[in-house]
Protein backbone atom coordinates (compact mmCIF):
# COMPACT_ATOMS: atom_id res chain seq x y z
CA UNK A 1 0.00 0.00 0.00
CA UNK A 2 1.16 3.33 -0.82
CA UNK A 3 1.89 5.72 2.35
CA UNK A 4 3.34 8.38 1.61
CA UNK A 5 2.15 12.06 2.55
CA UNK A 6 0.06 15.26 1.28
CA UNK A 7 1.08 16.62 -1.71
CA UNK A 8 2.98 20.52 -0.23
CA UNK A 9 -0.10 23.11 -0.18
CA UNK A 10 -3.06 21.07 -0.46
CA UNK A 11 -5.85 21.34 1.95
CA UNK A 12 -8.03 18.14 1.04
CA UNK A 13 -6.11 15.09 -1.24
CA UNK A 14 -7.63 12.01 -1.58
CA UNK A 15 -4.79 9.87 -3.63
CA UNK A 16 -5.71 6.54 -5.33
CA UNK A 17 -9.50 6.85 -4.47
CA UNK A 18 -11.33 3.73 -5.41
CA UNK A 19 -14.43 2.91 -4.88
CA UNK A 20 -16.98 0.12 -5.35
CA UNK A 21 -20.56 -0.51 -4.48
CA UNK A 22 -21.26 -4.14 -4.18
CA UNK A 23 -19.34 -5.82 -7.39
CA UNK A 24 -18.86 -2.50 -9.30
CA UNK A 25 -16.11 -0.39 -8.79
CA UNK A 26 -17.24 2.98 -9.65
CA UNK A 27 -14.41 5.04 -9.41
CA UNK A 28 -11.34 3.78 -10.51
CA UNK A 29 -8.16 5.12 -8.83
CA UNK A 30 -8.82 8.68 -8.44
CA UNK A 31 -6.17 11.56 -7.31
CA UNK A 32 -7.78 14.59 -6.12
CA UNK A 33 -6.80 17.80 -4.32
CA UNK A 34 -7.80 21.25 -3.68
CA UNK A 35 -5.30 23.95 -2.63
CA UNK A 36 -6.49 26.44 0.47
CA UNK A 37 -8.32 29.19 -1.63
CA UNK A 38 -8.77 27.00 -4.70
CA UNK A 39 -12.11 26.85 -6.87
CA UNK A 40 -12.04 23.34 -8.97
CA UNK A 41 -14.95 22.64 -10.92
CA UNK A 42 -15.72 19.07 -11.56
CA UNK A 43 -17.37 18.22 -15.03
CA UNK A 44 -18.72 15.50 -17.06
CA UNK A 45 -21.22 13.12 -18.03
CA UNK A 46 -24.12 11.66 -15.47
CA UNK A 47 -22.88 8.41 -13.90
CA UNK A 48 -19.26 9.18 -14.18
CA UNK A 49 -18.57 9.15 -10.80
CA UNK A 50 -18.58 12.85 -9.30
CA UNK A 51 -21.16 12.99 -6.67
CA UNK A 52 -19.67 9.54 -5.43
CA UNK A 53 -16.12 11.48 -5.52
CA UNK A 54 -17.68 14.05 -3.16
CA UNK A 55 -19.11 11.98 -0.91
CA UNK A 56 -16.19 10.19 -0.18
CA UNK A 57 -14.27 13.38 0.38
CA UNK A 58 -16.37 14.07 3.06
CA UNK A 59 -16.67 10.60 3.97
CA UNK A 60 -20.43 10.21 3.51
CA UNK A 61 -19.59 7.17 2.04
CA UNK A 62 -16.83 4.77 2.78
CA UNK A 63 -14.01 4.75 0.18
CA UNK A 64 -13.11 1.31 -0.67
CA UNK A 65 -9.39 2.17 -1.59
CA UNK A 66 -7.05 5.19 -1.23
CA UNK A 67 -5.52 7.94 1.33
CA UNK A 68 -7.39 11.20 2.24
CA UNK A 69 -5.43 13.85 3.54
CA UNK A 70 -6.58 17.21 5.22
CA UNK A 71 -4.11 19.93 6.19
CA UNK A 72 -1.41 17.41 5.62
CA UNK A 73 -2.22 15.10 7.95
CA UNK A 74 -3.46 11.80 6.55
CA UNK A 75 -7.13 11.18 8.12
CA UNK A 76 -7.44 7.43 6.88
CA UNK A 77 -6.14 4.91 4.47
CA UNK A 78 -8.40 2.64 2.97
CA UNK A 79 -8.68 -0.67 3.00
CA UNK A 80 -9.09 0.23 7.12
CA UNK A 81 -10.77 3.29 8.06
CA UNK A 82 -10.52 7.02 8.94
CA UNK A 83 -8.66 7.71 11.93
CA UNK A 84 -9.93 10.86 12.95
CA UNK A 85 -13.53 11.22 14.11
CA UNK A 86 -15.87 11.63 11.90
CA UNK A 87 -18.13 14.27 13.16
CA UNK A 88 -15.21 16.37 13.37
CA UNK A 89 -14.08 16.26 10.30
CA UNK A 90 -17.44 16.61 8.71
CA UNK A 91 -17.88 19.65 10.25
CA UNK A 92 -15.09 21.65 8.86
CA UNK A 93 -16.63 20.67 5.43
CA UNK A 94 -19.67 22.20 4.04
CA UNK A 95 -21.58 20.60 1.80
CA UNK A 96 -24.28 21.70 -0.52
CA UNK A 97 -26.69 19.33 -2.36
CA UNK A 98 -28.73 19.44 -5.75
CA UNK A 99 -31.69 19.23 -4.21
CA UNK A 100 -31.27 21.01 -1.33
CA UNK A 101 -31.83 19.55 1.60
CA UNK A 102 -33.60 21.88 4.38
CA UNK A 103 -34.59 20.48 7.00
CA UNK A 104 -38.16 20.99 6.05
CA UNK A 105 -39.77 21.00 10.21
CA UNK A 106 -37.09 23.87 11.11
CA UNK A 107 -37.10 27.36 9.51
CA UNK A 108 -34.57 29.08 7.55
CA UNK A 109 -32.68 30.39 10.98
CA UNK A 110 -33.05 27.27 12.57
CA UNK A 111 -31.60 25.30 9.32
CA UNK A 112 -28.54 27.87 9.64
CA UNK A 113 -28.30 27.76 13.77
CA UNK A 114 -28.78 23.39 13.81
CA UNK A 115 -25.13 23.08 13.28
CA UNK A 116 -23.43 25.84 15.06
CA UNK A 117 -25.42 25.07 18.29
CA UNK A 118 -25.75 21.13 18.24
CA UNK A 119 -21.82 20.40 16.81
CA UNK A 120 -19.82 23.44 17.46
CA UNK A 121 -21.73 23.85 21.09
CA UNK A 122 -22.45 27.54 20.48
CA UNK A 123 -24.72 29.25 22.18
CA UNK A 124 -28.21 30.40 20.92
CA UNK A 125 -28.03 33.84 20.54
CA UNK A 126 -24.30 34.25 19.38
CA UNK A 127 -25.61 30.95 16.93
CA UNK A 128 -28.76 33.27 15.84
CA UNK A 129 -26.61 36.65 15.63
CA UNK A 130 -24.40 35.59 13.01
CA UNK A 131 -27.06 33.01 11.45
CA UNK A 132 -28.94 36.25 10.53
CA UNK A 133 -25.71 38.01 9.29
CA UNK A 134 -25.37 35.28 7.28
CA UNK A 135 -28.89 35.33 6.01
CA UNK A 136 -28.52 39.30 5.16
CA UNK A 137 -24.96 38.39 3.01
CA UNK A 138 -27.22 36.30 1.00
CA UNK A 139 -30.12 38.55 0.97
CA UNK A 140 -32.85 36.34 2.73
CA UNK A 141 -32.54 37.95 5.82
CA UNK A 142 -36.37 38.69 5.72
CA UNK A 143 -37.31 35.24 5.65
CA UNK A 144 -35.52 34.02 8.88
CA UNK A 145 -39.14 32.96 9.93
CA UNK A 146 -40.30 30.90 7.10
CA UNK A 147 -40.56 27.49 6.42
CA UNK A 148 -38.78 25.61 3.47
CA UNK A 149 -41.80 24.46 1.42
CA UNK A 150 -42.49 28.57 1.68
CA UNK A 151 -39.42 29.28 -0.22
CA UNK A 152 -38.59 29.59 -3.88
CA UNK A 153 -35.40 26.86 -5.44
CA UNK A 154 -33.64 30.02 -5.40
CA UNK A 155 -34.14 30.95 -1.97
CA UNK A 156 -33.89 27.51 -0.63
CA UNK A 157 -30.18 27.11 -2.52
CA UNK A 158 -29.57 29.91 -0.48
CA UNK A 159 -30.40 29.21 2.59
CA UNK A 160 -28.61 25.64 2.44
CA UNK A 161 -25.32 27.42 0.96
CA UNK A 162 -25.91 29.90 4.18
CA UNK A 163 -26.52 26.60 6.40
CA UNK A 164 -23.07 25.43 4.79
CA UNK A 165 -21.42 28.73 5.42
CA UNK A 166 -22.54 28.64 9.47
CA UNK A 167 -20.09 26.37 10.23
CA UNK A 168 -17.77 28.31 9.24
CA UNK A 169 -16.18 25.68 7.23
CA UNK A 170 -12.47 25.29 5.53
CA UNK A 171 -14.10 24.35 2.20
CA UNK A 172 -17.49 23.87 0.74
CA UNK A 173 -18.42 21.12 -1.70
CA UNK A 174 -21.22 22.18 -3.75
CA UNK A 175 -22.89 18.76 -5.81
CA UNK A 176 -24.72 20.45 -9.01
CA UNK A 177 -26.11 23.44 -7.26
CA UNK A 178 -28.01 24.92 -9.55
CA UNK A 179 -29.38 21.20 -11.94
CA UNK A 180 -32.49 21.36 -9.73
CA UNK A 181 -33.74 25.05 -10.29
CA UNK A 182 -35.77 26.57 -12.46
CA UNK A 183 -33.79 28.47 -15.47
CA UNK A 184 -34.88 31.82 -13.81
CA UNK A 185 -33.38 31.13 -10.75
CA UNK A 186 -30.07 29.76 -11.63
CA UNK A 187 -28.65 32.82 -11.78
CA UNK A 188 -29.06 33.77 -8.05
CA UNK A 189 -27.50 31.22 -6.64
CA UNK A 190 -24.46 31.47 -8.86
CA UNK A 191 -24.38 35.09 -8.52
CA UNK A 192 -23.98 34.08 -4.73
CA UNK A 193 -21.14 31.19 -5.20
CA UNK A 194 -19.38 34.14 -7.93
CA UNK A 195 -19.39 36.14 -4.54
CA UNK A 196 -17.74 33.42 -1.87
CA UNK A 197 -15.07 32.71 -4.45
CA UNK A 198 -14.59 36.32 -4.89
CA UNK A 199 -14.23 36.17 -0.71
CA UNK A 200 -11.95 33.41 -0.91
CA UNK A 201 -13.55 30.05 -0.18
CA UNK A 202 -12.47 27.22 -0.93
CA UNK A 203 -14.58 25.85 -3.39
CA UNK A 204 -15.57 22.29 -5.08
CA UNK A 205 -18.10 22.57 -7.26
CA UNK A 206 -19.93 19.72 -9.22
CA UNK A 207 -21.10 21.32 -13.02
CA UNK A 208 -23.04 21.71 -15.45
CA UNK A 209 -23.19 25.40 -15.81
CA UNK A 210 -19.36 25.58 -18.33
CA UNK A 211 -19.46 29.34 -18.57
CA UNK A 212 -19.67 29.43 -14.42
CA UNK A 213 -17.23 27.19 -14.52
CA UNK A 214 -14.73 29.14 -17.00
CA UNK A 215 -15.08 32.79 -14.99
CA UNK A 216 -14.75 30.91 -11.47
CA UNK A 217 -12.77 28.33 -11.69
CA UNK A 218 -8.81 27.56 -11.16
CA UNK A 219 -8.68 24.73 -12.33
CA UNK A 220 -10.95 22.23 -14.04
CA UNK A 221 -11.63 18.50 -13.61
CA UNK A 222 -12.79 15.94 -16.44
CA UNK A 223 -14.35 12.90 -14.86
CA UNK A 224 -15.75 10.33 -17.43
CA UNK A 225 -16.91 6.31 -16.10
CA UNK A 226 -15.06 6.52 -12.91
CA UNK A 227 -11.89 8.29 -13.43
CA UNK A 228 -9.83 11.72 -14.10
CA UNK A 229 -9.73 12.41 -18.10
CA UNK A 230 -7.54 15.25 -17.92
CA UNK A 231 -7.75 18.57 -15.45
CA UNK A 232 -5.80 21.80 -15.74
CA UNK A 233 -6.33 25.04 -15.70
CA UNK A 234 -9.42 26.53 -16.43
CA UNK A 235 -8.11 28.81 -19.56
CA UNK A 236 -5.78 26.14 -21.20
CA UNK A 237 -8.75 23.43 -20.59
CA UNK A 238 -11.51 25.63 -22.75
CA UNK A 239 -8.97 26.48 -24.59
CA UNK A 240 -6.54 23.83 -25.66
CA UNK A 241 -7.41 20.75 -23.77
CA UNK A 242 -5.62 17.32 -24.70
CA UNK A 243 -8.19 15.12 -25.77
CA UNK A 244 -11.01 15.16 -27.66
CA UNK A 245 -13.71 14.13 -25.67
CA UNK A 246 -12.48 17.01 -23.14
CA UNK A 247 -13.16 19.14 -25.98
CA UNK A 248 -16.21 17.24 -26.86
CA UNK A 249 -16.93 17.59 -22.94
CA UNK A 250 -16.37 21.41 -22.12
CA UNK A 251 -18.06 22.52 -25.86
CA UNK A 252 -21.03 20.86 -25.52
CA UNK A 253 -21.62 20.94 -21.94
CA UNK A 254 -23.25 17.16 -20.71
CA UNK A 255 -26.79 16.95 -20.86
CA UNK A 256 -28.24 15.66 -17.75
CA UNK B 1 -77.79 5.27 41.32
CA UNK B 2 -76.00 8.76 41.79
CA UNK B 3 -73.67 7.04 44.19
CA UNK B 4 -72.87 4.20 41.86
CA UNK B 5 -71.90 6.81 39.08
CA UNK B 6 -70.00 8.87 41.27
CA UNK B 7 -67.89 5.75 42.11
CA UNK B 8 -67.66 4.85 38.70
CA UNK B 9 -66.34 8.26 37.46
CA UNK B 10 -63.63 7.80 40.20
CA UNK B 11 -62.96 4.43 38.82
CA UNK B 12 -63.20 6.34 35.63
CA UNK B 13 -60.30 9.03 36.42
CA UNK B 14 -57.92 5.95 37.52
CA UNK B 15 -58.41 4.28 34.35
CA UNK B 16 -57.45 7.69 32.79
CA UNK B 17 -54.13 7.74 34.62
CA UNK B 18 -53.40 4.19 34.33
CA UNK B 19 -53.73 4.20 30.52
CA UNK B 20 -51.78 8.28 30.18
CA UNK B 21 -49.31 6.62 32.53
CA UNK B 22 -48.41 3.95 30.27
CA UNK B 23 -49.08 5.49 27.24
CA UNK B 24 -46.28 7.69 28.33
CA UNK B 25 -44.08 5.23 29.15
CA UNK B 26 -45.12 3.61 25.53
CA UNK B 27 -44.12 6.51 23.90
CA UNK B 28 -40.79 6.87 25.51
CA UNK B 29 -39.84 3.52 25.57
CA UNK B 30 -41.33 2.63 21.97
CA UNK B 31 -39.09 5.80 20.89
CA UNK B 32 -35.74 4.44 22.79
CA UNK B 33 -36.21 1.28 21.57
CA UNK B 34 -36.77 2.31 17.64
CA UNK B 35 -33.39 4.58 18.08
CA UNK B 36 -31.48 1.77 19.55
CA UNK B 37 -32.21 -0.34 16.56
CA UNK B 38 -32.06 2.11 13.83
CA UNK B 39 -28.20 2.50 15.66
CA UNK B 40 -28.24 -1.01 14.87
CA UNK B 41 -25.66 -1.65 17.62
CA UNK B 42 -25.34 -5.95 17.38
CA UNK B 43 -25.23 -6.58 21.33
CA UNK B 44 -28.32 -4.03 21.40
CA UNK B 45 -30.05 -5.74 18.36
CA UNK B 46 -30.05 -8.82 20.08
CA UNK B 47 -31.33 -7.81 22.89
CA UNK B 48 -33.90 -5.82 21.59
CA UNK B 49 -35.37 -8.04 18.78
CA UNK B 50 -35.99 -11.07 21.97
CA UNK B 51 -37.21 -8.16 23.99
CA UNK B 52 -39.90 -7.42 21.02
CA UNK B 53 -40.61 -10.89 20.87
CA UNK B 54 -41.23 -11.76 24.20
CA UNK B 55 -43.49 -8.42 24.45
CA UNK B 56 -45.50 -9.05 21.23
CA UNK B 57 -46.08 -12.60 22.27
CA UNK B 58 -46.74 -12.56 26.16
CA UNK B 59 -50.39 -11.50 27.28
CA UNK B 60 -50.28 -8.30 29.02
CA UNK B 61 -51.78 -9.73 32.03
CA UNK B 62 -49.37 -11.97 32.53
CA UNK B 63 -46.30 -9.06 32.54
CA UNK B 64 -48.73 -7.89 34.67
CA UNK B 65 -48.47 -10.55 37.27
CA UNK B 66 -45.17 -10.49 36.38
CA UNK B 67 -44.29 -6.97 37.34
CA UNK B 68 -46.98 -6.89 40.47
CA UNK B 69 -46.04 -10.40 42.36
CA UNK B 70 -42.78 -11.08 40.50
CA UNK B 71 -41.52 -7.73 42.11
CA UNK B 72 -43.60 -8.04 45.27
CA UNK B 73 -41.89 -11.76 45.54
CA UNK B 74 -38.50 -10.56 45.82
CA UNK B 75 -39.14 -7.83 48.51
CA UNK B 76 -40.10 -4.89 45.67
CA UNK B 77 -43.57 -3.64 46.86
CA UNK B 78 -45.14 -1.29 44.22
CA UNK B 79 -48.84 -0.47 44.21
CA UNK B 80 -51.24 -2.16 41.43
CA UNK B 81 -51.51 1.46 39.92
CA UNK B 82 -48.01 1.89 39.19
CA UNK B 83 -47.67 -1.68 37.95
CA UNK B 84 -50.63 -1.53 35.57
CA UNK B 85 -48.57 1.60 34.21
CA UNK B 86 -45.71 -0.29 33.83
CA UNK B 87 -46.69 -3.25 32.77
CA UNK B 88 -49.03 -1.75 30.46
CA UNK B 89 -46.54 0.84 29.02
CA UNK B 90 -43.77 -1.82 27.85
CA UNK B 91 -45.87 -4.22 26.93
CA UNK B 92 -47.27 -1.49 24.01
CA UNK B 93 -44.03 -0.02 23.45
CA UNK B 94 -42.84 -3.01 21.28
CA UNK B 95 -45.74 -1.97 19.35
CA UNK B 96 -44.71 1.96 19.47
CA UNK B 97 -41.25 0.85 18.72
CA UNK B 98 -42.89 -0.13 15.19
CA UNK B 99 -44.58 3.40 14.79
CA UNK B 100 -41.68 5.58 15.34
CA UNK B 101 -39.77 3.21 12.56
CA UNK B 102 -42.23 3.18 10.42
CA UNK B 103 -42.42 7.09 11.06
CA UNK B 104 -38.34 7.00 10.24
CA UNK B 105 -38.49 5.34 7.07
CA UNK B 106 -40.58 8.44 5.48
CA UNK B 107 -37.87 10.16 5.95
CA UNK B 108 -35.50 10.58 2.98
CA UNK B 109 -31.91 9.40 3.42
CA UNK B 110 -30.59 12.41 1.98
CA UNK B 111 -31.89 14.63 4.69
CA UNK B 112 -29.96 12.35 7.25
CA UNK B 113 -26.48 13.06 4.80
CA UNK B 114 -27.34 16.79 5.01
CA UNK B 115 -27.42 16.08 8.97
CA UNK B 116 -23.95 14.03 8.40
CA UNK B 117 -22.43 16.74 6.43
CA UNK B 118 -23.16 19.57 9.32
CA UNK B 119 -20.88 16.62 11.56
CA UNK B 120 -23.88 15.61 13.55
CA UNK B 121 -23.41 12.19 14.96
CA UNK B 122 -25.41 9.57 14.33
CA UNK B 123 -27.27 10.14 17.24
CA UNK B 124 -27.44 13.64 16.75
CA UNK B 125 -29.19 13.28 13.14
CA UNK B 126 -31.56 10.98 14.95
CA UNK B 127 -32.68 13.14 17.57
CA UNK B 128 -32.67 16.81 15.65
CA UNK B 129 -33.28 15.94 11.81
CA UNK B 130 -35.16 12.58 11.47
CA UNK B 131 -37.61 12.30 14.40
CA UNK B 132 -38.84 15.82 14.86
CA UNK B 133 -39.79 15.36 10.80
CA UNK B 134 -41.20 11.46 11.69
CA UNK B 135 -44.10 13.54 14.89
CA UNK B 136 -46.38 13.55 12.17
CA UNK B 137 -46.68 10.19 11.35
CA UNK B 138 -46.78 8.83 14.57
CA UNK B 139 -49.28 11.02 16.08
CA UNK B 140 -51.85 9.07 15.02
CA UNK B 141 -50.77 5.59 15.78
CA UNK B 142 -50.06 6.88 19.08
CA UNK B 143 -53.18 8.73 19.77
CA UNK B 144 -54.98 5.28 18.08
CA UNK B 145 -52.69 3.28 20.97
CA UNK B 146 -54.15 5.34 23.60
CA UNK B 147 -57.42 4.48 23.05
CA UNK B 148 -56.48 0.95 22.96
CA UNK B 149 -54.54 1.37 26.62
CA UNK B 150 -57.84 3.13 28.27
CA UNK B 151 -59.38 -0.61 26.76
CA UNK B 152 -56.55 -3.01 28.20
CA UNK B 153 -56.59 -0.90 31.09
CA UNK B 154 -59.20 -2.53 32.99
CA UNK B 155 -56.65 -5.45 33.13
CA UNK B 156 -55.88 -3.65 36.10
CA UNK B 157 -58.51 -4.93 38.13
CA UNK B 158 -56.75 -8.06 38.14
CA UNK B 159 -54.00 -6.63 40.73
CA UNK B 160 -56.70 -4.87 42.55
CA UNK B 161 -56.66 -1.31 41.06
CA UNK B 162 -59.48 0.80 41.62
CA UNK B 163 -60.39 1.53 38.09
CA UNK B 164 -63.42 1.55 36.21
CA UNK B 165 -63.84 -1.89 35.97
CA UNK B 166 -62.78 -2.99 39.45
CA UNK B 167 -65.43 -0.80 41.25
CA UNK B 168 -67.86 -1.69 38.00
CA UNK B 169 -67.43 -5.52 39.58
CA UNK B 170 -68.25 -4.33 43.32
CA UNK B 171 -70.98 -2.33 42.15
CA UNK B 172 -72.59 -4.99 40.38
CA UNK B 173 -72.34 -7.62 43.24
CA UNK B 174 -73.63 -4.51 45.56
CA UNK B 175 -76.66 -3.81 43.65
CA UNK B 176 -77.22 -6.56 41.66
CA UNK B 177 -77.96 -3.97 38.76
CA UNK B 178 -75.41 -5.82 36.29
CA UNK B 179 -77.12 -3.86 32.89
CA UNK B 180 -77.01 -0.13 34.71
CA UNK B 181 -73.32 -0.41 35.98
CA UNK B 182 -72.19 -2.01 32.20
CA UNK B 183 -74.44 0.48 29.83
CA UNK B 184 -72.97 3.38 32.35
CA UNK B 185 -69.36 2.01 31.58
CA UNK B 186 -70.29 1.67 27.92
CA UNK B 187 -71.38 5.13 27.77
CA UNK B 188 -68.02 6.47 29.62
CA UNK B 189 -66.15 4.71 26.91
CA UNK B 190 -67.82 5.39 24.52
CA UNK B 191 -67.89 9.47 24.95
CA UNK B 192 -64.08 9.62 25.83
CA UNK B 193 -63.12 7.24 22.94
CA UNK B 194 -65.22 9.03 20.08
CA UNK B 195 -63.52 12.09 20.30
CA UNK B 196 -59.80 10.66 19.98
CA UNK B 197 -60.71 8.41 16.58
CA UNK B 198 -62.45 11.29 15.63
CA UNK B 199 -58.89 13.16 15.98
CA UNK B 200 -57.30 10.15 14.57
CA UNK B 201 -59.35 10.25 11.62
CA UNK B 202 -59.27 14.07 10.62
CA UNK B 203 -55.21 13.77 11.40
CA UNK B 204 -54.67 11.23 8.81
CA UNK B 205 -56.52 12.50 6.00
CA UNK B 206 -54.99 16.11 6.96
CA UNK B 207 -51.16 13.80 6.45
CA UNK B 208 -52.23 12.72 3.72
CA UNK B 209 -53.07 15.93 1.96
CA UNK B 210 -49.71 17.08 3.44
CA UNK B 211 -47.77 13.95 1.97
CA UNK B 212 -49.37 14.41 -1.58
CA UNK B 213 -48.82 18.51 -1.85
N1 LIG C 1 -25.40 4.07 -3.39
C1 LIG C 1 -25.10 3.54 -4.58
N2 LIG C 1 -25.25 2.22 -4.77
C2 LIG C 1 -24.95 1.65 -5.96
N3 LIG C 1 -24.46 2.31 -7.01
C3 LIG C 1 -24.29 3.63 -6.89
C4 LIG C 1 -24.59 4.32 -5.67
N4 LIG C 1 -24.32 5.64 -5.84
C5 LIG C 1 -23.86 5.75 -7.10
N5 LIG C 1 -23.84 4.57 -7.73
C6 LIG C 1 -23.37 4.33 -9.12
O1 LIG C 1 -22.11 4.90 -9.24
C7 LIG C 1 -21.95 5.49 -10.53
C8 LIG C 1 -21.55 6.93 -10.37
O2 LIG C 1 -22.63 7.65 -9.82
P1 LIG C 1 -22.52 9.17 -9.40
O3 LIG C 1 -21.33 9.35 -8.54
O4 LIG C 1 -23.82 9.58 -8.84
O5 LIG C 1 -22.26 9.88 -10.81
P2 LIG C 1 -22.50 11.40 -11.24
O6 LIG C 1 -22.66 12.22 -10.00
O7 LIG C 1 -21.29 11.75 -12.03
O8 LIG C 1 -23.73 11.39 -12.08
C9 LIG C 1 -23.28 5.32 -11.25
O9 LIG C 1 -23.17 4.21 -12.10
C10 LIG C 1 -24.24 5.03 -10.14
O10 LIG C 1 -25.27 4.20 -10.59
MG1 LIG D 1 -24.30 13.44 -9.44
Amino acid sequence: MREGSATAGSLLEFRDLHKSFGRSEVLHGVDFRVARGEKVCIVGPSGSGKTTLLRCLNLLVEPTRGQLYYKGEQIGSWPGGARVGLSGYRSRIGMVFQHFELFPHLTALQNLTLGPRHVRHEGRSAAEARALQLLRHVGLEAFANAHPRTLSGGQKQRVAIARALAMQPDLILFDEPTSALDSEMVDEVLELMRRLANEGMTMVIVTHELGFARDVADRIVVMERGAVVEEGPAETMFSAARSQRTRDILRVGVKR
Amino acid sequence: MSATVADLLRGGVVTLKIASGAWVVSAVLGLALAVLQDLGLAPVKIFQASLTITLRSVPQLVILYLLYFGLGAVGIQINSILAAILALGVADAAFTAEYYRAGFMTVPWTQREAGFSLGLSRMGVLMRVVVPQTIPFVVPPLLNSFVGLLKTATLAAAVGAPEILYRGQNAMSRTGEIVLVVTIIMGLYVVVTMPLTRAVAVMERRLRSYAHS
